[in-house]
């Protein structure tokens, strides 16, 4: 401790002009958190974020990013955004359940993911439009700043084939995220089991799980095909979050900051999404090689599948307390892209 | 005004405040005083930093352990092994540094590890007339290879302390090199005690063996259950603590009929006050952690580290002679808190393991247990068995540099440490 | 001093009452998922809250027995009268520290029960979840009032730990 403590002198003075509160000195330093990998999407959401706003402010604003839940886990990023703990986040969806006021805001992990990554997109420009985000963000003192999809679908890695409804039938599964989404697989008949991400693979080698439901780009990072090797693409995980900004952060910006930040929001969101799509192509092409067998589900699943999740969405939507007019316009989208 | 709040630890800490308040105190007035930290950060990463499933392992191995270390149980073991390596060259040291290795894989702490072969072993070594702070030293240093050896809490934590390290892993990871340690120290033993013509015993008759086989046998099943358990993929690490436990439960009721329900209450009860002081510890110290985050000293690190372009041979050194050297001042489980997410960045960008580091680390902080002035290894034996800390310490030098040397063998050959992880777990 | 003798005998039995529960319900989740098949996600999230709980609840207990562990060798250094003073300053500064946090963490309490936020999967309250975190800062303080007393009203011949 001594020595750490002589270490964080040394270091302090450096520091101290970047680490200044916003309000007071001229440059503004906020903390960005998410808790996935450095290699994920949301790091380089949030690094190229820093340069457009550094660019759009003429360097006046800098965002430090705290990766790999070094500052906060997944579950904890929105109570932390309320505090003002932390600035901004890209909190998934999932996590947001935990806020009664942020509920509707699910529907998109819901249903409005099911097709493909470009219904939801389209979802995404409505739900933005309409400016539900915000309405549902705004009684938590949380600022959205719209939407980003944030995985490329989803998958179901197993050590044996899974080709038929049979198959999946009585499968332990890992299921990544918390809330009642876990009921669409639970309807098909799979028993689904919480493993940490760190344990996830190691529970598939050693056979405490028979595989494991997850995001395409996590089955590409963890190399799960290695001990998975019978990947089925699946419709749905394609996921989104809204870009989240601390109430109170964000109302001690300048205004000009404020406008920089709302203006560049276009530019981000559609950058993500040709990111999100090369990245798509890229991690189908290393499935497609690495793995024993990959393929779309087959359409006896998907047709079971959307059969008895139809209900489903519906009774959730209630649940979540999305508006009538909300759940029918995202239907609409939703049998568009079927 | 950070330079103040580590100015408060320091202080704090000199004058003997509990380690719990000085990292919990002093990161939070570091938060909320320089950093401008809403009121909620300290306590939310506090309690939040407990809340996962890995860490429930933690309380479930020591009790796991404390069932099967205390009573008659160890006793029995101690008899089996004596009547089948008492006889050699070395004798009972030898049987004392086995008896630790089978204790190792029962209990998840060094310190239990440690008390529970003195408990049974002390007497009769002293009585074939080997030297007090000899044992005692051994005994001591014996303790690393019960953090080595699955279960540890150790490998615990330092799982939860690195991103996309799981527990099985880090287990599998430390059977060799626990085994290996184990070897050494019995090899040094053995010449000591062979050398100053210590007492060795007749052989004993095959029926004796049998004898104390046959009431030590499942004890001796227990770590084929947590093992098999977890890479037979019946259950987690964390579930494979509970499993554990109940195993003792049922081998202490049904087989050995010691049915002594307060006594089975007094190990829950000392499990649940362990659990109270480490969570203190873990969480405060996970604070710390992130509190070092907040004001970018990982980062630092890396850049300097990384401005001197250091071979990664020569780092390792450095590495472990700096955690011989915290491991004089600081306890385990704070020094795993306070190190690792500053040292992780940089063995990350050199591209080291991090289940190979978790091993060298593990037997650093384990040498760190019995070292002074700092050594919880060292106080619990000493409070256990009533012994002056500077005669333990008197006896230990032979066996820390076991410990040493072991640690440079596990960190210049990863390959005892990555096999059993990659023969069971690929990857 | 019967008032902390008493409450040191009810934390310590709903202490070990708590753990045992987790306990219990771990082997439940081996059972449901190797042997039932069913999904327990429930207990997955209960036997965390529990074990936190556990040792928020029973912290307090080891400063009843110097087991929280510290740095003890500069004390060792002085004579008892000193070490006495000494362990009343660090009695004040257990004091001074559990109630800031008991404070600090009353405003996370405060924030989960204004915005009603629940728990993932159980859909428990988070304020009440939390409070046992602020209890247990609590009777830490108790603890080290406790402490204070013991070591102000000590005779000085016999106050050395
Ligand atoms: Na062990
Ligand atoms: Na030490």
């Amino acid at each position: 401790l001594l020595i750490l403590s002589f270490l964080m002198s040394v270091f302090e003075p450096q520091r101290k002009p970047a680490l200044a509160s916003p309000t007071t000195e001229k440059k503004i330093v906020l903390k960005a958190i998410h808790a996935y990998p450095v290699t994920h999407a949301r790091q380089w959401v949030f690094e190229t974020m820093n340069k457009m706003i550094g660019d759009a402010t003429n360097g006046r604003v800098k965002i430090r990013i705290f990766g790999a839940g070094s500052l906060f886990s997944a579950r904890e990023e929105i109570g932390a955004l309320i505090d003002g703990s932390a600035d901004i986040s890209l909190t998934p969806t999932p996590y947001l359940i935990k806020y009664p006021a942020t509920k509707p805001l699910n529907i998109l992990m819901t249903i409005g993911s099911m097709p493909t990554l470009e219904a939801l997109c389209e979802v995404e420009d409505l739900i933005m439009k309409e400016g539900w985000d915000e309405k549902w963000l705004n009684p938590l003192g949380i600022k959205s700043l719209g939407l980003l999809p944030y995985t490329n679908g989803g998958i179901v890695a197993s050590s044996s084939p899974i080709r038929t409804l049979d198959d999946i039938r009585g499968k332990r599964l890992r299921w990544p995220v918390p809330g009642f989404t876990r009921d669409y697989w639970g309807a098909l008949g799979c028993i689904l089991v919480t493993v940490s991400a760190a344990e996830m693979v190691s529970a598939v080698q050693t056979g405490v799980i028979d595989g494991i439901i997850t995001s395409l780009e996590a089955g590409v990072t963890t190399k799960s095909y290695q001990v998975a090797p019978y990947v089925m693409r699946i419709r749905g995980l394609a996921t989104d979050a809204p870009v989240a900004f601390s109430m109170k952060t964000w109302k001690k910006l300048p205004k000009d900051v404020q406008v920089a930040f709302e203006g560049i929001m276009p530019k981000l969101i559609k950058m993500s999404r040709d990111r999100l799509r090369e990245e798509t192509k890229h991690f189908d092409e290393t499935l497609h090689k690495e793995s024993k067998e990959y393929m779309m589900w087959p359409e006896e699943i998907e047709k079971e599948a959307f059969r008895l999740w139809r209900p489903l969405w519906k009774k959730h939507a209630q649940l979540l307390k999305v508006p009538d007019e909300v759940f029918n316009k995202i239907m609409e989208i939703n049998k568009k892209y079927k | 005004m950070a330079m103040i709040g580590f100015l408060i630890m320091v202080v704090f800490l000199v004058i003997g405040v509990p380690l719990f308040i000085v990292m919990g105190g002093g990161s939070s007035i570091v938060a909320i005083f320089s950093q401008g930290s809403p009121e909620t950060l300290a306590p939310q990463i506090w309690f939040e930093s407990l809340n996962s499933f890995i860490l429930l392992a933690v309380p479930l191995f020591l009790l796991a352990g404390n069932m099967m270390t205390t009573g008659r149980m160890s006793r029995y073991l101690v008899e089996f092994v004596d009547s089948l390596i008492g006889h050699l060259p070395g004798g009972l040291g030898s049987v004392a540094v086995i008896t630790a290795m089978l204790f190792a894989a029962l209990s998840g702490s060094a310190p239990a590890t440690s008390i529970a072969t003195a408990a049974v072993l002390t007497k009769p070594m002293e009585e074939a007339g080997y030297p007090r702070k000899m044992i005692l030293g051994m005994i001591c240093a014996a303790g690393t290879i019960g953090i080595l050896i699955p279960p540890s809490i150790a490998m615990i934590i330092y799982s939860t302390l690195v991103p996309n390290v799981g527990v099985p892993e880090l287990f599998a990871a430390g059977i060799f090199p626990g085994i290996i340690c184990g070897f050494i120290m019995m090899t040094v033993t053995g010449i000591i005690s062979w050398r100053r013509g210590y007492g060795v015993h007749p052989p004993a008759a095959w029926k004796q063996r049998w004898q104390t086989f046959a009431r030590a046998w499942p004890i001796l099943l227990m770590p084929v259950i947590i093992l098999g358990g977890i890479y037979g993929g019946i259950f987690t690490a964390t579930e494979a603590a509970a499993v554990a436990t109940a195993y003792a439960l049922i081998i202490n009721f049904v087989f050995y009929r010691q049915v002594d329900l307060r006594g089975t209450v007094r190990v829950f009860y000392l499990t649940v006050k362990q659990t109270g002081m480490l969570f203190m510890l873990l969480g405060s110290g996970m604070l710390l952690g992130k509190v070092f985050g907040l004001i970018g000293l990982p980062q630092a690190v890396v850049g300097y580290v990384g401005g001197f372009d250091v071979p990664p041979a020569l780092l390792m050194f450095a590495l472990i002679i700096l955690y011989l050297i915290l491991g004089m001042f600081m306890e385990t489980t704070v020094m795993m808190l306070v190190t690792v997410p500053i040292i992780f960045p940089v063995l990350s960008v050199m591209g080291m393991d991090p289940v190979h580091f978790g091993v060298v680390m593990v037997v650093a902080v384990g040498a760190g247990l019995a070292t002074p002035p700092i050594g919880l290894g060292l106080y619990v034996l000493a409070g256990a068995m009533d012994e002056r800390l500077e005669n333990i310490v008197s006896g230990i030098w032979p066996f820390f540099l076991v410990l040493v040397l072991s640690m440079i063998i596990f960190a210049y050959i990863p390959q005892i440490s990555l096999y059993l992880p990659r023969l069971w777990l690929g990857g | 001093m019967k008032v902390f003798d008493w409450l040191g005998r009810i934390t310590s039995v709903i202490g070990v009452t708590i753990f045992s529960g987790m306990f219990l319900m771990m082997l439940y989740i081996v059972f449901a998922r190797y042997i039932l098949g069913i999904t327990t996600d429930w207990a997955e999230e209960l036997v965390r809250y529990l074990v936190i709980w556990t040792g928020c609840w029973v912290a307090w207990l080891c400063i009843r027995d110097e087991s929280h562990p510290s740095f003890e060798l500069f004390l060792t250094w002085l004579s008892s009268g000193m070490q006495r003073w000494f362990q009343i300053v660090i009695s004040l500064i257990g004091i001074l520290f559990c109630a800031w946090f008991c404070y600090l963490s009353t405003f996370l309490v405060r924030r989960c029960y204004l915005h009603s936020s629940r728990s993932e999967t159980l859909d428990w309250p988070m304020w009440i979840i939390y409070s046992f975190f602020t209890l247990g800062m609590v009777l830490l303080t108790i603890g080290y009032v406790e402490r204070l007393i013991k070591f102000i009203t000590a005779k000085p011949s016999t106050s050395a730990i």
